[in-house]
């Protein structure tokens, strides 16, 4: 059965001759907003002349503003107006909103634009009319019956495999038997005399259970303080059996992951860092959630990955993915601007790195990437064949920020005369344009007394393996990749921009391909319904998170240890 | 006896890769082009045919990635002019390889090696000439694999020259086999090739060589066998390439003998022949300078039995006393004319010699009767 369309905050206006000034068209969306200001107030949202903004009160958020965005694409002649839900300031932190909150927050947004209705009408001072009608989701890919491989002995569909946990836990602690692992622990609080009762008592029953767990794959050593973790590590050989755990409270974890990771990747040393409160309110109870860290684990040991989804048939015509990126790290100011580069391959057991550049002079202007010289694209190219590997690739480009056209079809063509081969150029993200929908929140309603209107016949028809997309012009198109809401960016779909080549056109097969990126990131085992960002992406976001210093040559890491 | 109507594990085997071909090639659709080639080929070798239509597309993009596509769509086919002309465009390709500067070069040549070199045999086989590693192309990849110290990949290199009567000049190749770094394919290919070394020479370090593969490879295989519900495509591809290698190689001519014969015919094969091999070559140093056995083991494998003997005789000691008494004989002889003191001398040094002669050929016929016999020395 065909679901029925479901809304959107997504608004589009086509066949535009002519752009009108950006500033101008905003306030005019303001204006049109003001004329149904009466239907919206009775409705709780509040319209701020003065501020412009458009907010209503949620308990227990307090205060949350609907704020929206306007993108204008050249190529295909069409403007998208986007609503989307953000803190005001006034009230909680949309990092803290929990699942429920998220949920109602996203019905708030979609019934504010019930009441703009489906078709807007802007009057544009010294333009003329802007005319929006509201996207409405109807087209989706089922990945149900994806393939996925087993340890590379077996071949199963994908909800097979995400139903059988107990299956692919049993096999890890098969194939665990093959080598002989060790894991290293490492805890300061555990060390830490100056700590109250409760605290010790759990970083010690925490610590054991790991224990227990990681006994069963391995040998176990430690449990040493955190801080001599260099000093420790020195009289481990640098074999990639031996992976180190860092086991610390929520609040000191994310700064030991800051200022310990570089070091530990540029070594090359596989490590995983967990909380204290992980452990202990998740292990037991959710034993996805053991699986996943296990999963995490034995990813970032060698190349030969225990799940591995099989490549769709549209990633055949490549051999895999160039993601190129500026990078900022987690300094509050960056020292340098670093540019970063990996190649990641649709085939497994193929080696992997992501480089950081320290010496291609770049600038960032109206959001684009703009290179200072043409010998900082010639660069590139360089250190681009010699990441790639091969005398010749073909492959896909994913781009976390646009760049300058001329730039972009510069390095394209660089690229061509070194023997690689450049299939497609995307850019994307998950800010550009963001909106929220109904098929999200579908999923939820199934086992939630919430009140909405969704056609009770199409409701259990949705599935959390049905990623529904939109394509609003040949070069733009959106894709549900996270299918589950759980956190706030969860509530957002991805932009997608098809940048090169300039006569190519957007389909469901280049949406398919990105999805596959994203979603091949089965060691989120039980977040995989969660999971946004395709992989090469998400590398890059998590090089935000660590403190790079000074870098004063190319640093190369191990892709899989930065997952 | 046929080999159908045992129960085996070997056995077990081929009715998994029998099973497999027909389903993959039965399919439409599920499996890639290059898995149905495969099962077509192994179909081929089982039944001894040349050709076989099956309907695929070659277009499927899939299959152009992988470097051995055309050869193998050549094979399944019976076409000798494609053939050549592949045969000789992928040997270029391992030139190139061989002068790229590239990291991804190193390993993709080591994985072209493994999987040309099962092709190569099959080129063979269909008497294609040239094929695909000549002596020169040889050279250069033991060259290359020593070079950058991935020793493991060299016996294949020389063991294939030892199948095909190819001698490497390469002097810096080592003929250990770390038995236990090579995947199913890698063993399967060392089983063939050591198995033709010994028919070409009639050799039996390469037999004995050949069945401690094929031990490897089986214990292998029994990890595959335990996932035969949902095969992935790579471990599809395996089965039916170590179950054409298998087939070429004569191996499961053994099946046809009764399940018991064949499991002593076997385990003489294994274990008695190295064995010997190992204990002769140990008692003929002992015999000039003596000999302790802890154990007696095949090197690189767990194949052993468990032994104490000991027996040192000092050569040099016999040789001394033999001499001094050549020397007393001579001596007295010329001098004293002493008959009694010649004798005495005469039927001492008769005795001593005669005693040791006596023993040490009396403990090796023990030594070996009791190996045939598998019993605890």
């Amino acid at each position: 059965m065909i679901p029925e369309d479901f809304t959107t905050s997504l608004y589009t206006c086509e066949n535009v001759e002519k752009f009108p000034n950006m500033g101008v068209l905003k306030k005019s969306v303001f204006e049109f907003i003001k004329t149904i200001g009466k239907n919206l107030i009775k409705k709780g949202f509040i319209i701020n002349e003065e501020s412009k903004r458009i907010t209503f009160y949620i308990n227990p958020i307090g205060i949350v503003s609907i704020d929206y965005k306007l993108n204008y694409i050249p190529q295909d002649k069409v403007i998208l107006l986007s609503f989307y839900p953000r803190g005001s300031g006034k009230g909680l932190d949309p990092k803290n909103w929990r699942r429920d909150y998220n949920f109602n927050v996203a019905l708030r947004v979609l019934e504010f634009c019930d009441s703009l209705g489906d078709t807007i009408n802007v009057s544009v001072e010294e333009y003329g009319e802007v005319n929006f009608n509201r996207v409405y989701l109807n087209e989706y890919l089922n990945i149900r019956k994806w393939r996925v491989s087993l340890f590379g002995e077996q071949e199963v569909a994908l909800d097979y495999v995400l139903n059988n946990r107990k299956l692919i836990y049993n096999l890890l602690l098969n194939h665990s038997k093959e080598r002989i692992y060790t894991f290293v622990l490492f805890s300061h609080i555990f060390h830490e005399t100056n700590i109250d009762r409760e605290t010790r008592k759990n970083a010690q029953e925490a610590i054991e259970i790991l224990k227990q767990e990681l006994q069963k794959f391995g040998d176990v050593d430690g449990v040493y303080d955190s801080i001599n973790f260099k000093y420790v590590l020195e009289t481990y050989s640098k074999k990639n059996d031996t992976i180190v755990i860092f086991i610390e409270t929520e609040d000191v974890i994310g700064s030991m992951y800051k200022n310990f990771k570089k070091y530990l990747d540029v070594n090359r040393i596989p490590s995983q860092f967990i909380s204290i409160e992980t452990i202990l309110e998740k292990f037991r109870k959710w034993p996805g959630v053991r699986l996943n860290f296990l999963l995490e684990l034995f990813n970032k040991i060698n190349e030969s990955k225990p799940l591995f989804l099989k490549p769709i048939p549209y990633l055949y015509e490549i051999d895999g993915v160039l993601c190129l990126s500026d990078i900022k790290d987690a300094s509050i100011k960056s020292l340098q601007k670093l540019f970063g580069a990996l190649f990641m391959y649709t085939e497994p057991g193929i080696y992997e790195e992501v480089h950081i550049y320290e010496d291609i002079p770049y600038n960032i202007q109206q959001g684009q990437i703009v290179f200072e010289n043409e010998d900082g694209i010639r660069r590139l190219v360089e250190y681009v064949y010699q990441l790639g590997g091969e005398d010749t690739v073909t492959m896909d480009i994913f781009l976390t920020r646009p760049w300058k056209k001329k730039h972009l079809n510069q390095f394209i063509t660089q690229l061509m005369k070194v023997g690689y081969k450049v299939n497609r150029v995307y850019y994307l993200s998950t800010v550009r344009s963001r909106f929220v929908d109904e098929t999200l929140l579908n999923n939820l309603l199934r086992n939630s007394s919430a009140e909405y209107r969704i056609p009770s016949k199409v409701r259990y028809e949705l599935d959390d393996y049905w990623h529904y997309y939109y394509i609003v012009s040949n070069k733009v198109a959106f894709i549900r990749t996270s299918t589950q809401l759980r956190i706030y960016p969860n509530l957002f779909n991805l932009f997608v921009y098809l940048l090169w080549p300039e006569s190519g056109s957007l389909s469901k097969a280049d949406l398919e391909k990105i999805l596959w990126f994203t979603k091949k990131r089965l060691y989120r085992f039980q977040e995989f319904f969660v999971t946004k960002y395709p992989e090469p992406i998400w590398i890059f976001k998590n090089l935000r998170k660590l403190y790079l210093g000074e870098v004063d040559e190319r640093i190369r890491i191990p892709l899989r240890l930065m997952i | 006896m046929e080999y159908q109507t045992e129960i085996h594990y070997q056995h077990m085997f081929l009715d998994i890769a029998d099973r497999w071909a027909k389903i993959v090639i039965s399919t439409d659709e599920g499996y890639t082009i290059k898995t149905k080639l495969f099962a077509t080929l192994y179909i081929l070798v089982r039944n001894s045919k040349e050709s076989m239509e099956i309907n695929i597309s070659a277009s499927q993009k899939s299959f152009t990635k992988y470097p051995f596509c055309q050869l193998l769509l050549s094979l399944t086919r019976k076409d000798a002019k494609t053939l050549r002309s592949v045969v000789s465009s992928i040997r270029n390709d391992y030139y190139k390889l061989s002068k790229s500067r590239h990291s991804r070069s190193l390993d993709k040549l080591k994985y072209m090696t493994v999987e040309g070199l099962f092709f190569e045999i099959l080129l063979r086989e269909r008497g294609i000439t040239p094929s695909l590693f000549t002596e020169d192309l040889l050279e250069r990849l033991s060259e290359w694999f020593s070079k950058h110290g991935n020793h493991e990949y060299i016996p294949f290199l020389w063991t294939f020259g030892l199948a095909y009567g190819i001698s490497l000049k390469n002097e810096h190749i080592t003929k250990e086999i770390q038995w236990g770094n090579y995947n199913l394919l890698g063993l399967s290919l060392l089983s063939y090739f050591f198995f033709e070394a010994y028919k070409r020479n009639n050799d039996i370090d390469s037999l004995s060589n050949h069945y401690i593969a094929t031990k490897y490879m089986m214990d292998k295989l029994r990890a595959i066998l335990e996932h035969t519900d949902n095969p992935s495509e790579e471990t599809l591809d395996t089965v039916f390439k170590v179950g054409v290698l298998l087939h070429l190689s004569g191996y499961f001519s053994s099946l046809s003998l009764p399940n018991e014969e064949r499991i002593k015919y076997l385990d003489l094969l294994l274990r008695i022949p190295p064995l010997r091999r190992r204990f002769e070559s140990i008692m003929d140093s002992s015999l000039q300078i003596g000999f302790e056995l802890d154990n007696l083991q095949v090197p690189n494998t767990p194949i052993g039995i468990k032994i104490s003997k000991k027996f040192k005789i000092p050569l040099w000691v016999v040789a001394l006393v033999s001499l001094l008494i050549s020397i007393g004989v001579f001596i007295i002889q010329i001098t004293h004319q002493d008959f009694l003191s010649l004798q005495n001398l005469l039927i001492i040094s008769l005795v001593v010699n005669g005693y040791l002669v006596y023993k040490l050929s009396r403990l090796k016929n023990e030594v070996l009767k009791k190996l045939e016999r598998r019993e605890k020395i």
